[in-house]
């Protein structure tokens, strides 16, 4: 009986598969055929895809593919930067598919925050820069190409060293005694580690909010601008495919500053230092021994001078690797690289080196539930160099060499100019710190109903430095006679997020089109930081021995933590595809500040009114984009110390007899638990036009930001121990303009030109200080002034002869700084300061013109800044420094015979010297030129390639300023330690994809 | 070149053409951006005719210069000296002929020391100046040959509130070093300390030793006058206790200079480092650091604990103090020839001051 039942069973599945099967192969049909672009040429990689199961493939070398699709189905063809088709499929059939290029869809999509939205549909002010400009700019912080590149961005570096320090500054500062820095979220980790870890080519898009409507979103953090970062592990591509992406350049040093008897014309050396010696102490004094040693002489005898700052540096090379695969299949998207950077400085050890791993992964179980994880991992090491090491090259003169007879180094060191020979130098000090990162993210997203959407995601950054240093004896600040000293530091910052979002998408009756996003964030970060010091160490054992020292200092540990939980709600809808609407709302909680204060709502709205689709418009052929928009948001900066509401208890060591007693006493500084955030709250007019098809695109944004309730140190009468209290008080504002416009300017079939391009102009300054409308003289701070000004004399010129008598009345003789005697008091003093200038450009501006023709292409990119006065340490210490044994830069000092009016008498010892250290910011850099060739389709197809492309590079080629120094972006920087030199790089490159 | 070759491989030899000219333009970019050789100047003539010219003068001023120890005579001691310097010019001549000279400064140095040479024997023309006449004092200070001595005592440098008032006069040259001090008993060892009156550069100069952190000073000033040979009134005025302003200078009783104290770190103004290891004061060289010296007469010199307003410095220039001034700490006239040059008694009979190594007294020049 069962046996039977059993077969009757067997028999009836049997049919049943008979029948599915047959079924199926009746429905099954083959698609075949190919894709191409207007031309007529091949579109390798553009991918076919089913509507409903996701399954698909991608075409060839030859634009040609085949698909066999189950039942009436639609496929959707798509190619990036082209207009997608869709085909309904009833039967086998071959396909001759066409694709148009779409220039309004290219780089569409922008991330901001918590979701995505087509450009058309937004509403602030946000820009992306994508992967290919990234890459392009060959910049190994990618933070520096930001600059120029998208409007309102300001990046400054603070020396060329590689591994350097970037800043940026998103519409100008606002904050007084905090930081200006954006937030920065990665893979949506909100962090404060900057970009300098992230390999440029792992990097599928940066977005950059800029009015604080957009910034809303992160509520008391986005009043320094936000930039998204999105790695290429979130996102998945059909397909597999395999890319490499490396080059390999040679820096050298170019526009090295002109010192005095540089490139062997040492002669010119000696007559200065003879005018020098004569004009400081007079004729006799070049008997003494020390003008000229007996060295010096024999070397000047025979011609024999040298070029420091041509000794002490060098070519180096810069050379990065970066391979990744991507894969997706109906279940499964995968994403991996690794990447490796070596950037070499141009003097001494200076290095940069940088291993990158991306993964990225998501799994989808059905339609409704996926999960995925990313995780990015970054390890660095700088070697920041040496101290003092150029700077000495550029003080000893050129009539000492570095060597004996036999090669060795002649001197450590130098006993006139009391300087230590810098290859010493670079042998006895050294900086380095090793740097890891690490962020990992993990999502669950559920689907409870088609446009519903609900996605829990937990990520964790962890980030480690360590610092160290070595300082030997025959190092400038040992001066060859004290004893070695080493430090070590290491920070460890832990920063946990977790976030709940809530999405609804979805559009009603073709009109209505709904997103709706709904947040709950929590968040708390924790910071731990030591260091010591040991002076007198036995033996070299750079920072890994200090317990060896004589003498332990600076030995201190500290522990941090803050926490922050958020609710941020966000609805943008759109009426007819015409009428955009936004309104966002985000209230914070903070540990950082007391019990009262901790919570702060942060609310923004936009419109946007796409009129280009009105009746009206419809028929201005020439008109393809009008979109006015106008904003208004509110934001918090959270830079703000975890301790800034409290008073604390400062520790002192006090010495009894031959031992130490630690005591603590109050701080000077009164903890104030009333603080507020520094809040921030901007219009934005915007405007996004687009001209004959889209072949002129233009975004103008003109904004007003105010900043209230700044937090400021205010001094008061130390009567309870107390010298300053924090306060909320005072207002910034930042104003004015930004220009985003890239044009087609040529297209046919075998040439192209293309531009685009930035400006931006910005106007910062203080509203209010204290309240009772006084300036801050002793913080240099002015009411209707930027935040930062020089504040000082105002450099006339210099005086001549034929103005002796009146030089006299000021105490000055001809040749002496001539400056303003602002209030006819026939008195130079204070009271003669005037306001000069703000360390701030006054506009930037940014080019890139790319020509393509047929296989070839060549880029240009051109930056420059107008404007701005900056304070520069380096001028004023090789043009007003007048020591009689060292070097200074070659410029027009003053003379009976010539009559310069821009640099004093040699050896004058004029007063005002100050006045040299203030140089214009002013620069053109045509900061990046590539041409580029990719390979014939022929031989792509030969040797199984989807693209391949060789390309040269130079960067930095040309810089037009009239800075002394050698890089104009680097006015300022610290010359005992940051002091560097100006690569430009000479590069070749492949990028290679299978 | 390998570039070169690996892109023709690729891409065929039809493009070398192409390649060519692009390799030849990056080429030429490079040279106008390595900028181009410089006509770099490596030797330079040395003129001596100077060496001859003074080697000439010289001899003849020794050869015709009357040798004793009467007024109008040269001592012999003098003579000797320029007799070496004489000898140290062949020297210099033999290296001229030797074609030791490399450049034009060399030669130079040997004319200056001729000069310097000359002037110093012309000075030593005796002239005997007998006590309690009518004289200046001229104090040959450069090279640290002289110096005045006013003894040491704390009160010197000791005070955050006080006054230095002096005639002074020089002639040309009358500095050859850095720093040239007038009167000082300023200490630069750190941490330093006291006062400095100072010539530098063009400058006339005020330094005070300022703390409390070890290196700072307080120093400003202006171009010097240069009214070679004729006396004038140098006052320095510091005041700790004025709120702004604190430093001031008076030449003739014309304001000279004016600076107020600089702001620490902390926001508070920097207060004077008085004199605790030397008590020392010195004219025309300072006294720890004796590299800081210079030549020149000195008239009447005064220092007060007191700040001086203009109208008094102005009041001051004009008359005499019996040494009995309230606030007074030490005043000397140098118009008369003391009794005893290295035991010379202030007004207020609490110090003495002794001539040092090379001075003179000088009749006082009629109008």
């Amino acid at each position: 009986m069962d046996h039977k039942i059993t077969k009757k069973i067997y028999n009836m599945l049997l049919m049943l598969c008979t029948v599915f099967i047959a079924a199926a192969q009746t429905n099954t049909f083959q698609v075949t055929g190919v894709v191409e672009d207007e031309y007529g040429d091949p579109l390798i990689g553009a991918s076919i895809i089913i509507e409903g199961d996701q399954s698909g493939t991608i075409t060839d070398m030859d634009g040609r593919f085949e698909i066999h699709v189950s039942g009436v189905k639609t496929i959707t063809v798509s190619y990036l930067g082209y207009s997608s088709q869709q085909f309904r499929i009833t039967r086998s059939t071959v396909l001759n598919i066409k694709l148009k290029e779409d220039t309004q869809m290219l780089g569409d999509v922008v991330v901001f925050g918590y979701g995505t939205m087509e450009k058309k549909d937004l509403t602030g002010s946000i820009q992306s820069i994508d992967n290919t400009e990234l890459v392009r700019s060959m910049a190994t912080d990618v933070t520096e190409a930001l600059n120029g590149r998208v409007s309102g961005v300001l990046v400054t570096k603070d020396s060329n060293r590689p591994g350097a320090n970037m800043n940026i500054q998103i519409r100008g500062i606002n904050s007084f005694n905090y930081s200006n820095e954006p937030l920065y979220v990665i893979d949506g980790v909100p962090t404060q580690s900057g970009m300098k870890h992230l390999n440029s080519n792992d990097i599928e898009s940066i977005d950059i909010l800029k009015d604080t409507s957009s910034c809303a979103i992160y509520g008391s953090r986005g009043a320094n601008g936000v930039v998204i970062i999105t790695t290429k592990g979130a996102n998945k591509k059909p397909g597999f495919s395999v890319d490499y992406n490396g080059y390999v350049g040679v820096k050298t040093p170019t526009r090295i500053p002109d010192m005095i008897g540089s490139k062997g014309n040492g002669l010119e050396y000696v007559d200065y230092r003879i005018a020098l010696w004569k004009k400081k102490y007079g004729e006799s004094s070049l008997n003494r021994s020390d003008f000229l040693t007996d060295d010096e002489k024999r070397r000047i005898k025979y011609g024999e001078y040298y070029d420091w700052l041509r000794e002490v540096s060098g070519e180096s090379m810069v050379t990065s690797h970066s391979i990744s695969s991507s894969g997706s299949s109906d279940k499964i998207s995968y994403s991996f690289s690794l990447g490796y950077l070596k950037d070499d400085g141009l003097v001494g050890k200076e290095s940069f080196d940088r291993l990158t791993a991306n993964i990225g992964m998501e799994y989808r179980f059905s339609d409704q539930f996926k999960m995925g994880m990313s995780s990015y991992v970054s390890f660095n090491k700088t070697n920041h160099g040496s101290n003092d090491a150029l700077i000495n090259a550029y003080f000893i003169p050129p009539t000492v060499s570095p060597y004996d007879k036999d090669g060795s180094y002649l001197f450590y060191c130098q006993p006139s100019s009391s300087k230590i020979n810098p290859f010493i130098q670079m042998e006895n000090h050294i900086r380095e710190t090793e740097a890891r990162y690490t962020n990992f993210a993990g999502f669950v997203e559920y689907l409870p109903i088609k446009d519903l959407s609900i996605k829990s995601q937990i990520a964790i950054q962890y980030d480690n430095d360590v610092y160290g240093e070595w300082v030997g004896t025959y190092t400038q600040a040992k001066s060859g006679v004290n004893e070695p000293e080493a430090f070590r530091k290491e920070g460890v910052n832990m920063n946990y997020v977790w976030d709940n979002i809530l999405t609804y998408n979805k559009t009603f009756n073709n009109i209505h089109k709904l997103n709706a996003v709904g947040l709950f964030s929590i968040q708390r970060d924790t910071h731990k930081n030591s260091q010591m010091r040991g002076t007198g160490l036995p033996y070299e054992s750079l920072w890994h021995a200090i317990q060896t020292a004589d003498q332990l200092t600076d030995v201190e540990s500290s522990y941090w933590e803050s926490s922050m939980v958020s609710f941020m709600g966000r609805i943008n809808y759109t009426l007819m595809d015409k009428y955009l609407f936004t309104v966002t709302g985000r209230y914070d909680g903070s540990s950082r500040l007391a019990s009262g204060n901790q919570w702060g709502f942060m609310p923004s709205f936009a419109i946007g009114w796409r009129m280009s689709e009105e009746g009206f418009l419809k028929d201005v052929d020439w008109l393809t984009n009008l979109k006015p928009r106008v904003s208004w948001g509110k934001s918090g900066n959270n830079n703000i110390d975890y301790d800034i509401t409290y008073s604390k208890l400062a520790l002192n060591r006090y010495t009894f007899g031959s031992s130490g007693q630690n005591g603590f006493g109050l701080s000077g500084t009164k903890g104030n638990s009333n603080l507020k955030w520094e809040m921030t709250s901007e219009w934005n007019f915007g405007l996004d036009m687009g001209f004959i098809n889209n072949r002129i695109n233009a975004t103008l944004d003109v904004y007003s930001r105010l900043t209230e309730d700044l937090i400021f140190r205010r001094s008061v009468a130390s009567i309870n121990g107390f010298t300053s209290v924090l306060e909320n008080i005072g207002s910034t504002t930042n104003k004015w303009v930004e220009v985003g416009i890239s044009t087609v300017n040529i297209q046919t079939k075998n040439f192209t030109w293309k531009t685009s391009g930035t400006f931006s102009l910005n106007r910062n300054k203080i509203k209010e200080l204290y309240g009772n409308g006084e300036d801050d003289l002793a913080n240099r701070w002015f009411i209707g002034q930027p935040i930062n000004v020089i504040y000082d004399y105002e450099h006339l010129g210099i005086w001549q002869e034929e103005e002796r008598e009146l030089a006299a009345k000021y105490g000055q003789v001809p040749g002496h700084i001539k400056v303003a005697d602002r209030n006819d008091d026939d008195m130079i003093d204070e009271r003669d300061y005037t306001i000069l200038g703000t360390p701030s450009p006054d506009l930037t501006l940014g080019m890139t013109n790319t020509f393509t023709y047929k296989n070839w292409d060549l880029s240009v990119y051109v930056y420059t800044r107008a404007g701005g006065l900056y304070t520069d340490d380096f001028t004023y210490i090789f043009t007003a420094w007048d020591n009689e044994h060292w070097n200074k830069l070659n410029v027009n000092y003053w003379t009976p015979e010539n009559r310069s009016n821009e640099y004093p008498e040699v050896g004058a010892q004029s007063y005002h010297t100050q006045v040299l250290s203030k140089v214009s910011g002013t620069f053109l850099k045509i900061q990046n030129i590539t041409l580029g060739y990719t390979l014939p389709d022929s031989l792509m197809k030969k040797w199984k390639l989807k693209n391949a492309r060789v390309y040269g590079t130079v960067q930095n080629p040309f810089t037009f300023t009239s800075y002394k120094g050698p890089d104009p972006e680097t006015i300022g920087e610290d010359v005992y330690s940051q002091l560097s030199l100006y690569p430009m790089t000479f590069t070749i490159g492949l990028n290679i994809s299978f | 070149m390998t570039l070169n070759f690996i892109i023709m491989q690729i891409i065929g030899k039809r493009k070398k053409k192409v390649i060519k000219g692009c390799t030849f333009l990056l080429c030429m970019l490079l040279c106008i951006m390595g900028s181009c050789s410089d006509n770099k100047e490596t030797t330079r003539e040395v003129n001596t005719d100077c060496l001859y010219d003074n080697l000439a003068v010289m001899q003849h001023v020794l050869d015709t210069a009357t040798i004793g120890n009467e007024d109008g005579m040269f001592p012999q001691e003098n003579a000797d000296e320029l007799l070496a310097s004489i000898d140290e010019l062949k020297m210099g001549i033999s290296k001229a002929l030797a074609d030791m000279f490399i450049l034009q400064y060399e030669a130079d140095n040997y004319c200056v020391a001729a000069d310097k040479a000359l002037n110093s024997f012309f000075n030593s023309q005796q002239l005997t100046m007998y006590p309690g006449e009518e004289a200046e004092l001229l104090v040959y200070g450069i090279d640290q040959k002289g110096y005045i001595d006013f003894g040491e005592s704390p009160l010197y440098g000791s005070s955050n509130v006080f006054t230095v008032e002096s005639w002074l006069k020089y002639d040309e040259g009358f500095f050859e070093y850095a720093i040239a001090d007038f009167i000082a008993t300023f200490d630069g060892r750190s941490p330093s300390e006291g006062w400095m009156i100072n010539f530098s550069g063009s400058n006339l100069r005020m330094t005070l030793a300022m703390g409390p952190d070890a290196s700072n000073v307080l120093e400003t000033g202006s171009a010097y006058p240069a009214n070679y040979g004729q006396w004038m009134h140098i006052a320095v005025v510091y005041n700790e206790n004025a709120a702004s302003e604190q430093l001031k200078c008076y030449i003739n009783g014309d304001l000279f200079f004016v600076k107020t104290n600089d702001v620490q770190v902390n926001g508070t103004l920097q207060s004077y480092n008085p004199n605790t290891r030397s008590y020392k004061m010195y004219g025309f060289m300072e006294p720890v650091d004796n590299s800081r010296c210079m030549t020149g007469y000195m008239k009447k010199f005064r220092l007060w604990h007191t700040a001086k307003s203009q109208n008094e410095v102005q009041t001051l220039m004009n008359t005499d103090v019996n040494g009995n001034e309230a606030g007074l700490v030490c005043a000397w006239d140098f118009t008369i020839v003391p009794d005893d040059d290295s035991n010379i008694p202030d007004k207020t009979r609490q110090h003495t001051a002794k001539l040092v190594g090379s001075y003179k007294w000088k009749p006082v020049p009629t109008e």
